[in-house]
């Protein structure tokens, strides 16, 4: 069941339950108070009667006779008196009624259970369609004793009970109708939020993570909202991350396995044709050529692979000081072709801390792209100086530049902004992003500043060391 | 689908256990009902004003019901039906007998008494309050020439409730006090013990020729204020109930006058 | 007979098609970057271009909108083997779609397949006097049709595939029989003997001592 009938339900049914104990309580009082005063007012009725008819005989008696008809005549003047409209009354001698104005419905064995109660007592008794309040008080006047059993007329009090609970419950079911509809009406505005979140939270199941439940209520389901859009917000971020990442790694295989494609063609072509029949010397020494040369490629790409996935899996480097000068000497001394290209200008006493080979390494893929970007002045310019961001090192060339649109791709791997002629310089497509890798494990980012046909500059922060 | 079925048949249950409590006054009603038509209720016999000394004198209690029940005081002139001489029968008859209890009462009263009474024209006049107790306004002249009006009040075992007549005699204080003493024996009122005398200073606009002396006694037990004045040439005795509240308002009543 | 024009940056697979189609004799033209190739395309006619889709200067997609309104004939070969990139290279008009690594006789069979449907290249190769309509797979000899079991037709086509050159014995038997089959050199060479007896080429299918076979044709 939803929430808003259960909220509904619920208020309706506390709400019935107090406005019927309510009711009912008030309606329990309220006749117990009418009836009080109906009998107090019918006692003492009661009594006034048994007093005149006491008064009345005794006067009576005082001429010196009490007939029997004097009492009937008494009884009549006393009905005169006191009235007739709600009930009446009558007088007994002996179980015998000498008169009476009791009213027809009112059976005589009532009337005689009245007197053997007693004066102390009250009976209510049913008559018809109404009730009547029943007192017999014994009146001795000259020796005889005779019995006044009045009845008052109390239907008023039971009809008015009757009356008050049907306006009651009528108020009860109007009541309970307007508590309804408010209750619907309100349940509904206090949970709009969450059907927001709930149409929010269905977009998220379904992907979307896009949609924000803004609300501006500052009780617990705005809260509520307000969490739940700061968790789409990261599970969005996560997984922008994931499917980049994925991406990336797809991009990776797909690059891979299109860098493995060209070099296995070749093999297999021309082994194939070179096993397949006779053919003239000179295609046979041109087929055997490519065969070994793109076994070459591939047999380098597979290392510079293996070296990025070592990488890759490597998380932190132990680093350790290491003067920059000697890292610098190291990169030169690997590439003898390229030293009379280097031109290096570094503090001898500069140290950072890093991964010498690893560093060397970095060095020599930047140099030797510097290299192949075919400086104007055959120069490949390498400088190291202290800045507040730690040691800055930088390798720069006044080479032909990389266009603007590769700049941010060309540490992906595999990636070449000219790839015929990478290929012709035997570039792998993996350098920079071998040189990228390295950078990170230092904890720094390498930044490039092109300009097409005026050259790169590569910048590197280093930690300083000590010695 | 099911889950609006469900929410549906929530919504019945609801309402029916609703309508159920609503109307569960009913049952409850008609079983409470049952026991007051079934039970004997206890039913007080008399409001206990009166001390139970005060109780078993017939004529206190009679007194202090009738004014309880009833609302009457000895308030002469409530209600007044013009009757005969027959009517009257022998009702100057049992003032008499009550009044020659009296010690108090002499010849000279006797004979002004029914000098009065004779004197009084038809119609004679009577209020009777129809409960035992019976009054009587008689127009009369007390020296030949002036009218006045002779009243009387007598309970239903001719008890002598109050009384009004000029007279001739003059009374002093003194005088009143035994007629009061005289009074309270024949009614057997002097039963109860805590009489006691009110201090009664103005009454009336009297003039200051004419004499006035009046007397009062209040019974705290009973209920029941005493009094005797004679205010120029007028004899006015009796007993009416009085409760102990209205007798401090007649106290600050006739201080400020 | 107008060349093929064969379009790769990859210099070893451009000359290694380019002696694939010469066997056949095809002649080709090789252009190593889009823009050669344009040029090559407005100076001469050709009967089919091989096109890679990853090109310096301009790529494949953008070569083929140039090509296409000359109606020659387009096979791309690329190392990109997604569907996606299938599909938008045949939508782009051309005709088959190559992906590397390919064998020879793949790229052979496909090359003339869409010169035979372009109705550019032999409908019919020819030896002799025997003709075989490749469509059909029928085989005539002097204008008489000569019945030829699959396997026989298969030895045949292989040896017109490859006519002067001598062919190894395990190479033809696997280009025939397939390379998961057991190499039984008695098979081929009954094969060969039938060949020889159902089209009278006692002389023209040579045995070469210790190499295998070769079809001979005097030009």
């Amino acid at each position: 069941m939803k929430l808003a009938p259960k909220l509904v339900l619920t208020i309706l049914l506390l709400l019935g339950i107090l406005l019927a104990a309510g009711g009912g309580w008030l309606l329990k009082t309220d006749f117990e108070r009418n009836f009080d005063q109906a009998r107090t007012r019918n006692i003492l009725a009661h009594r006034r009667d048994t007093y005149s008819l006491q008064n009345g005989l005794l006067v009576k008696v005082s001429d010196g006779m009490l007939s029997r008809q004097a009492v009937v005549d008494y009884g009549e003047s006393l009905g005169r008196y006191v009235g007739q409209e709600e009930g009446g009354f009558a007088v007994y001698q002996n179980e015998e009624s000498l008169y009476s104005s009791l009213p027809g419905a009112l059976e005589e064995q009532e009337v005689l259970r009245a007197i053997e109660a007693g004066e102390e007592a009250l009976l209510l008794q049913k008559a018809g369609e109404s009730s009547y309040m029943l007192m017999a008080s014994g009146v001795q006047v000259a020796g005889e004793e005779y019995w006044l059993v009045s009845a008052y007329d109390v239907t008023g009090v039971f009809r008015a009970r009757e009356d008050k609970f049907q306006e009651l419950f009528r108020l009860e079911l109007a009541a309970l109708a307007l508590a309804g509809t408010a209750a619907a009406l309100a349940v509904n505005w206090m949970i709009r939020p969450l059907k927001k979140l709930e149409k929010a939270s269905r977009a998220v199941a379904a992907g979307d993570y896009t949609l924000s439940t803004a609300t501006k209520s500052r009780d617990e389901v705005g809260a509520l909202s307000r969490s739940f859009d700061a968790m789409t917000a990261t599970v969005r971020d996560k997984v922008d991350q994931m499917e980049d990442t994925i991406q990336r790694q797809k991009q990776f295989v797909a690059a891979f396995t299109h860098e493995l494609k060209t070099p296995m063609t070749s093999i297999l072509g021309y082994s194939d044709l070179l096993r397949s029949g006779e053919m003239d010397p000179e295609d046979q020494r041109q087929a055997v050529q490519y065969i070994h040369r793109e076994a070459l490629r591939l047999e380098m790409l597979s290392g510079k692979l293996m070296q990025l996935m070592g990488l890759v899996e490597q998380e932190e480097l132990t680093l350790e000081p290491v003067r920059l000068a000697l890292v610098l000497r190291d990169t030169a001394a690997s590439l003898p072709e390229l030293a009379p290209m280097l031109e290096i200008r570094c503090d001898p006493a500069l140290t950072v801390l890093a991964d010498r080979d690893l560093l060397a390494d970095l060095v020599r893929n930047l140099v030797v792209n510097a290299a192949r970007a075919q400086p104007k002045d055959d120069r490949v310019h390498i400088t190291a100086g202290r800045t507040e961001n730690g040691i800055v090192l930088r390798v720069a060339d006044r080479g032909r530049g990389i266009p603007e649109a590769d700049l941010p791709h060309i540490t992906e791997p595999f990636y070449m902004v000219d790839k015929s002629r990478a290929r012709a310089q035997n570039g792998s497509g993996m350098g920079l992003a071998l040189c990228a890798r390295i950078a990170r494990l230092h904890g720094s980012e390498l930044h490039f500043t092109s300009k097409l046909g005026q050259g790169t500059v590569v910048e590197l922060n280093l930690q300083e060391g000590t010695v | 689908m099911k889950q609006k079925l469900f929410t549906a048949a929530a919504f019945l249950a609801v309402f029916a256990f609703l309508a159920l409590v609503l109307a569960a006054p009913l049952p409850l009603m008609e079983r409470s009902d049952e026991v007051l038509y079934t039970q004997v209720m206890p039913r007080q016999l008399a409001a206990d004003g009166q001390s139970a000394e005060a109780r078993s004198i017939d004529f206190a209690r009679q007194l202090y019901d009738r004014d309880q029940l009833l609302g009457i005081k000895n308030y002469a002139g409530s209600i007044l039906r013009l009757t005969d001489e027959e009517t009257l029968g022998d009702a100057p008859y049992r003032l008499y007998d009550f009044l020659g209890q009296m010690d108090f009462w002499g010849e000279e009263e006797q004979a002004e008494l029914e000098r009065q009474i004779a004197n009084a024209p038809p119609p004679w006049r009577s209020a009777s309050d129809n409960v035992g107790f019976s009054a009587w306004n008689l127009s009369t002249t007390w020296d030949g020439e002036h009218w006045f009006s002779l009243q009387w009040e007598l309970s239903a075992e001719g008890q002598l409730v109050r009384m009004r007549m000029r007279t001739p005699l003059e009374y002093t204080g003194q005088d009143l006090e035994h007629l009061m003493d005289e009074y309270l024996a024949v009614t057997g009122l002097d039963a109860l013990e805590d009489w006691q005398a009110r201090e009664v200073t103005v009454q009336l606009a009297v003039d200051e020729q004419s004499t006035a002396v009046l007397r009062a006694r209040y019974s705290t037990g009973a209920k029941l204020y005493l009094y005797a004045n004679y205010v120029d040439g007028t004899l006015v005795f009796g007993v009416c109930p009085l409760e102990k509240e209205e007798l401090d308002q007649l106290d600050v009543s006739l201080t400020e006058k | 007979m107008k060349p093929i024009l064969i379009v790769d940056d990859e210099v070893a697979i451009a000359q290694l098609i380019a002696m694939t189609l010469a066997r056949m004799g095809y002649s080709c033209q090789m252009a190593f970057d889009g823009l050669r190739a344009a040029e090559l395309l407005e100076q001469n006619e050709y009967d089919l271009v091989l096109l890679d889709i990853m090109l310096p200067g301009a790529d494949g997609y953008e070569l083929i909108d140039f090509i296409r309104p000359t109606g020659i004939p387009v096979i791309f070969i690329s190392a990109k083997t997604t569907v996606a990139d299938r599909v938008k290279g045949l939508h782009l008009g051309a005709c088959d779609y190559i992906v590397k690594p390919f064998a020879p006789e793949e790229l052979l069979a496909r090359v003339e397949n869409v010169l035979r449907l372009s109705g550019r290249g032999q409908a019919l190769l020819k030896a002799g006097d025997v003709t075989v309509d490749v469509a059909t797979r029928q085989v005539k000899k002097a204008g008489q049709e000569v019945a030829l079991t699959p396997t026989e037709y298969q030895l045949l086509l292989v040896l017109l595939h490859n006519k002067n050159i001598a062919l190894y014995r395990d190479t033809l038997y696997e280009r025939v029989w397939g390379r998961d089959a057991e190499l039984d050199t008695r098979t081929l060479d009954i094969h060969i003997h039938r060949l020889r007896k159902k089209l009278g080429w006692q002389h023209m299918i040579r045995t070469i001592p210790r190499i295998g076979y070769r079809l001979e044709e005097t030009p």
